[in-house]
């Protein structure tokens, strides 16, 4: 089954239904040259009944190396932790002033402790950014369940197990134009198919922050 | 001799500072490379008196970046450069500075408001020692970058110049001005403030553009083959200028240093090549009005490559 939809803002359904076998759900992400879309990620909003059986999630990492968050986006259950380590030979900081959560790590040199760590209870995107490297900024998504992917390098997000009926599928990118995740749909699984969607989305273009040097104004006279 | 002196100093200090590692620094080293042409090198009057030359600078910039807490760091750097002018190559000169940078943020994040102080240590070695010079500077500076793209920032310095007790000049003597009035012979001995405004705006693509203004009230140092008693009478400093030699010039060229407010505006476009190197086109413009003299123009176009090693 294919949808091709073009995503300018969205709208918001919820139809309950039977749930049955596991089935895989692939989402092919564009943009509207045709280009792939990678670090979008989409989930799988289930209802209140069976929601349980897909949490909790498991904990990730989020690597400082060579002034860089690796990865770049990241997507866990809520409740679930990050681990800051510090692969670099110089100090960071991780902050956050996200709505869903703010949070602090102060200086910290190289090196992995539980004290680099900041566990999200709350549902929504995180921005996290380092105070001495103003060009670090990664995304932490939150999920409701583990029913969530993060598209790869060619646009596609897989997953593996999906229940059959009628579900919301929300799609977020950073750089959707609204930004939010009110990017949902009605997808509606059946017993042993696999479901193949593939969406269309406007972004805007992105601003980082330079890291690149630059010549300094002159000083002399 | 004291010139030795001075960058032997300068060397040490600047070793120091490097070797010094508390385990927060953070190390940066940058290259940079840069093409260009300046229309009036010895700040002429006239446009026999303004040379141009195309020009060669290198450079490398070696420092630590010491993280202090939360919102303030400290950077020192050590620097050497070298300028070669194709054409006026008693322009040449080699540059060695020692600085240290003190930053303040005021919030989070990359849009927090900050300020700045550094001091700077500047030598100058060039053809002659007339043409040495040493140059301490003081500034400060507060800016801030906005989530549009812009990044504004002002700022005033003050610099000092000296140089080394030069031998009276037998040429200047032979002119035989006022014996009782009698110039320095010192060239780059003076002082001078200036405040600026530097506005960037970034594009999403990474690329760069810039303009900056100065306003400098100081000094300049001048250069004419027809020395006269009312440039001596106007002048703060006067001596042969060893950047042209006889071979250079059949009338012997003398600098004098004047008393001169300067406007100086700079465009730049910065292009990021990598996440370690860029390169930089940039137009100077420099307009130097001496009282009782007249005005004085100098522009410099420069194509600069920096790296981030």
């Amino acid at each position: 089954m294919k949808l091709r939809l073009n995503l300018i803002g969205g709208f918001l359904f919820s139809v309950l239904g039977a749930y049955g076998n596991a089935q895989s759900l692939s989402v092919q992400l564009n943009d509207g040259e045709g280009n792939p879309i990678s670090d979008a990620v989409i989930e799988i909003l289930l209802p209140d009944e069976i929601r349980s059986e897909y949490q909790p999630g498991a904990d990730a990492t989020v690597d400082q190396l060579d002034k860089e968050f690796v990865p770049n986006i990241s997507a866990i259950v809520s409740g679930n932790s990050i681990f800051f380590p510090n692969s670099d030979d110089i100090l960071h900081h991780v902050y956050s002033f996200s709505p869903t959560v703010s949070f602090n790590i102060p200086l910290y040199g190289k090196g992995n402790s539980d004290q680099y760590s900041q566990t999200f209870n709350s549902v929504g995107v995180v921005e996290i950014g380092c105070n001495v490297h103003d060009w670090m900024l990664a995304y932490i998504y939150v999920a409701e369940t583990s029913l969530s992917a993060i598209s790869n390098d060619i646009g596609l997000a897989i997953l593996e197990t999906v229940p059959s009926g009628t579900f919301e599928l929300r799609i977020w990118h950073s750089r959707l134009r609204d930004n939010s995740m009110a990017m949902t749909h009605t997808i509606e699984f059946f017993d042993g198919e696999q479901a193949n969607l593939s969406y269309t989305l406007e972004l805007k273009r992105g601003r980082r922050i330079r890291r690149s040097p630059s010549s300094n104004r002159t000083r002399y006279r | 001799m004291q010139y030795f002196r001075n960058i032997n100093t300068t060397f040490l200090a600047a070793g120091l500072l490097l070797c010094a590692s508390p385990s927060n620094a953070n190390e940066f080293y940058l290259l940079n490379l840069s093409l260009g042409e300046e229309s009036n090198v010895p700040r002429g009057i006239d446009d026999f008196h303004e040379r141009e030359s195309t020009f060669m600078r290198a450079g490398i910039t070696a420092g630590k970046r010491i993280q202090l807490g939360i919102n303030d760091s400290l950077t020192f750097a050590g620097k050497l450069g070298y300028r070669r002018f194709d054409e006026l190559r008693g322009f040449d000169r080699i540059e060695l500075g020692v600085s240290a940078s003190y930053r303040y943020k005021f919030g989070f994040g990359p849009f927090a408001p900050a300020v700045n102080a550094s001091v700077n240590y500047n030598v100058e070695n060039g053809a002659g020692q007339a043409r040495d010079t040493e140059a301490a500077q003081i500034e400060l500076s507060v800016g801030k970058r906005f989530q549009s793209g812009f990044t504004l920032e002002v700022g005033i310095d003050y610099q000092r110049n000296t140089t080394n007790d030069l031998e009276d000049d037998p040429a200047v003597e032979t002119f035989g001005y006022d014996p009782i009035n009698v110039l320095p012979n010192e060239l780059f001995d003076f002082e001078s403030i200036s405040a600026f405004f530097a506005a960037d705006y970034e594009f999403a693509s990474g690329w760069r553009t810039s303009l900056n203004y100065r306003r400098i009230n100081g000094f300049t140092v001048a250069s004419t083959t027809q020395p006269s008693l009312r440039i001596y009478k106007i002048s703060d400093a006067f001596y042969s200028d060893p950047a042209f030699s006889t071979s250079d010039s059949k009338k012997p060229w003398f600098g004098y240093l004047l008393e001169t407010n300067s406007d100086q505006w700079e465009g730049a476009l910065s292009i990021p090549l990598s996440m370690d190197t860029s390169i930089d086109f940039s137009v100077n413009w420099t307009d130097i009005s001496a009282p009782e003299r007249g005005n004085y123009q100098n522009t410099i176009l420069a194509i600069t490559l920096i790296h981030s090693l």
